[in-house]
């Protein structure tokens, strides 16, 4: 009884020493979408951030009310058709979740499946059409950008590549991107903002009333392991060569990656994404 | 549930001794992506990760492509072809092979979600035939008549990946040795009886706790017992589940299995015969997949679990035991 009384009080005394030595720690909660796919991989790399003055709870959402609870969203890896319909088929949740991912003050980050999913309403090619269903539809996270699924092929062609990606901390430590039946993207024309590539010149600066949309590209693929064009008759229109090969884009709060940083035991794509994102650090 | 799952990652593959396997590697990546060692294709890290991707979802047997369509549209995460499900293979009796390639092909072109075939255990050149044609995952399946009755397919020499049946710890771990990438319980495929799924999946939980609490001479010596190599069971304890993606397989038949199993530790559900023999298949698959992302609220479980009509009739594997058609399959490879 008596240890037991001491171990509370412990605990207590450490979980509050962190906040006693600065001002209040911002306190955000993180859901990560749980109806199909590696949300766990996810959640545990939140867990492991360590971000001065904060603290991150991660969440699993599989409700409305779990997401009304959360300030920012991971869309996570799976199949984007089982994640769609389970979603469509869970009472109350797709609206919201739509609601959620066009706000633009809310950070939604986006990896392979989730990154299908960001596109816009009519972004989405590669998928058989299947009699009486109408093509699937984006969720609309990213103006202008329109995607195509398993661009890389089948399984036989999945692969991982390490790139150096400057947003990053430690720009020149290569990130170790696995490419899973991984989607592209098959081209990237916003109506009202601009692009701007920020994989080769860091210092690229872009005008503070710009920085909510202007979209930008922070890792492409070098041209040898971009995919082959997609079919240019589809209903996507024709695809833009240019932009097939880039595999991590931002526009304002929202992030789509084709690739799964979460497979790849380094945490720092998520540490990119909650500081800048979430935090706006 | 509660613990990641470790892909090791970028993990060169060996060699293999048969040349006409070696691993290729991935799309034209070499060395000079970034500063690193390049893309590579058919790496564990990427035959694990799509087993990581299949998490939470569901596996369903089709067996031509209005089937695959019918699987897709539900919300399977990928679909298993092949020609006969295991009730028919029961049934029909005689030698259960791998499907003709033809017929594989054909769903392959239907569906835009990954595609699994069976091989036979021990059939390397079944595998090697359906790695030719592209499949995104093999199955090498006791459902099938086993080509070989002492050794399982040396999986690290194929690009594609591999599932395996398991029964129990030691047995999961031998598969994974031979380079399966995700593991599934055995159960007792084509019976539409959950009870030996769940005893399969009880006793690898069972043996991983006690893995868990073990000191290192202990490993060793439950290492030696189990007939598993000491460095899976080491990381096995470590994580405190399985280190590949484990999904539950043979015998699931309605929503509240597939949920029983999740809360048993599965990462997901393979479901062969209880869709397509059911009343209706399409409003079943459904519910099964509700069932697997929602497996911890009995209220929505009760909603979906409603006016399913009938599931498949079945066989009691504990009363018909090794007099049922088929016998038990479970027993094949170990």
């Amino acid at each position: 009884m008596i240890s037991y009384h001491h171990l509370t009080l412990a605990t207590s005394t450490t979980m509050t020493l962190p906040m006693a030595s600065s001002s209040k720690p911002r306190r955000v909660i993180i859901g990560v979408l749980a109806l199909q796919g590696a949300f766990i991989e996810h959640i545990h790399y939140l867990e492991r951030l360590r971000i001065p003055n904060t603290v991150i709870r991660a969440i699993p959402i599989r409700t409305a009310d779990q997401l009304e609870s959360c300030e920012a969203l991971i869309i996570p890896g799976g199949e984007s058709t089982v994640i769609q319909s389970v979603a469509e088929r869970t009472e109350g949740l797709l609206p919201i979740l739509l609601d959620f991912v066009r706000n633009p003050q809310r950070a939604v980050w986006g990896t392979c499946a989730g990154m299908i999913l960001m596109a816009e309403e009519d972004g989405i090619g590669g998928g058989k059409v299947i009699k009486g269903r109408p093509p699937q539809k984006g969720w609309g996270g990213i103006e202008g950008l329109k995607v195509w699924r398993n661009l890389y092929g089948t399984q036989l062609e999945s692969f991982e590549a390490h790139m150096e990606i400057p947003a990053l901390s430690q720009p020149t430590k290569p990130f170790n991107c696995i490419f899973i039946r991984a989607p592209a993207v098959h081209s990237l024309q916003p109506k009202s903002t601009s692009v701007a590539d920020l994989t080769q010149d860091l210092h690229h600066t872009i005008a503070p009333t710009e920085t909510s949309t202007t979209i930008e590209v922070l890792a492409t693929l070098p041209s040898e392991c971009t995919p082959p064009p997609p079919p240019q008759d589809s209903h996507l229109g024709p695809s833009n060569h240019e932009d097939l090969g880039k595999v991590m884009i931002r526009q304002g709060s929202k992030l789509v990656t084709s690739f799964h940083p979460e497979l790849s035991g380094d945490t720092r794509i998520h540490q990119y994404w909650v500081e800048k994102c979430v935090l706006g650090m | 549930m509660s613990e990641p799952t470790v892909v090791p990652s970028s993990n060169p593959l060996p060699t293999t001794a048969n040349g006409s396997s070696t691993p290729v590697f991935g799309r034209g990546v070499s060395g000079q992506v970034g500063g690193g060692a390049g893309g590579a294709g058919g790496t564990f890290g990427v035959k694990t990760g799509l087993a990581q991707m299949l998490k939470g979802g569901v596996i369903m047997d089709v067996m031509n492509v209005e089937q695959a369509k019918i699987a897709e549209e539900a919300g399977a995460a990928a679909v298993m072809a092949l020609e006969r499900i295991p009730a028919n293979i029961r049934r029909d009796g005689g030698v259960a092979r791998m499907s003709d390639p033809g017929m594989i092909k054909q769903i392959m072109e239907a569906v835009s979600i990954p595609v699994m075939a069976k091989v036979r255990i021990g059939h390397m050149v079944e595998a090697q035939i359906l790695q030719s044609i592209g499949v995104d995952y093999i199955d090498e399946s006791e459902v099938l008549t086993p080509a070989d009755d002492q050794h399982h397919i040396g999986k690290h020499a194929f690009k594609v990946p591999f599932v395996c049946g398991c029964k129990n710890l030691g047995e999961a771990l031998r598969r994974i040795s031979e380079g399966a990438a995700m593991i599934r319980t055995k159960g007792e495929a084509g019976t539409g009886d959950v009870v030996e799924a769940v005893r399969h999946q009880r006793a690898v939980m069972s043996d991983i706790r006690r893995a868990a609490s073990m000191s290192d001479e202990e490993l060793y010596a439950f290492a030696k017992e189990l007939s598993a190599p000491y460095h899976l069971l080491k990381e096995t304890a470590r994580l405190k589940r399985l280190p590949v993606v484990s999904f539950a397989a043979g015998g699931v038949a309605t929503p509240a299995d597939a949920a029983l199993m999740m809360q048993l530790g599965c990462d997901g559900v393979f479901v062969g015969s209880g869709i397509f023999l059911s009343g209706d298949p399409a409003k079943r698959a459904r519910a099964i997949v509700q069932a697997v992302t929602h497996y911890n609220n009995p209220s929505l479980l009760a909603e979906v679990s409603t006016d399913l009509g009938e599931a498949m009739v079945g066989i009691s594997v504990s009363t018909e035991g090794e007099r049922m058609q088929g016998g038990r399959m479970a027993g094949r490879g170990n």
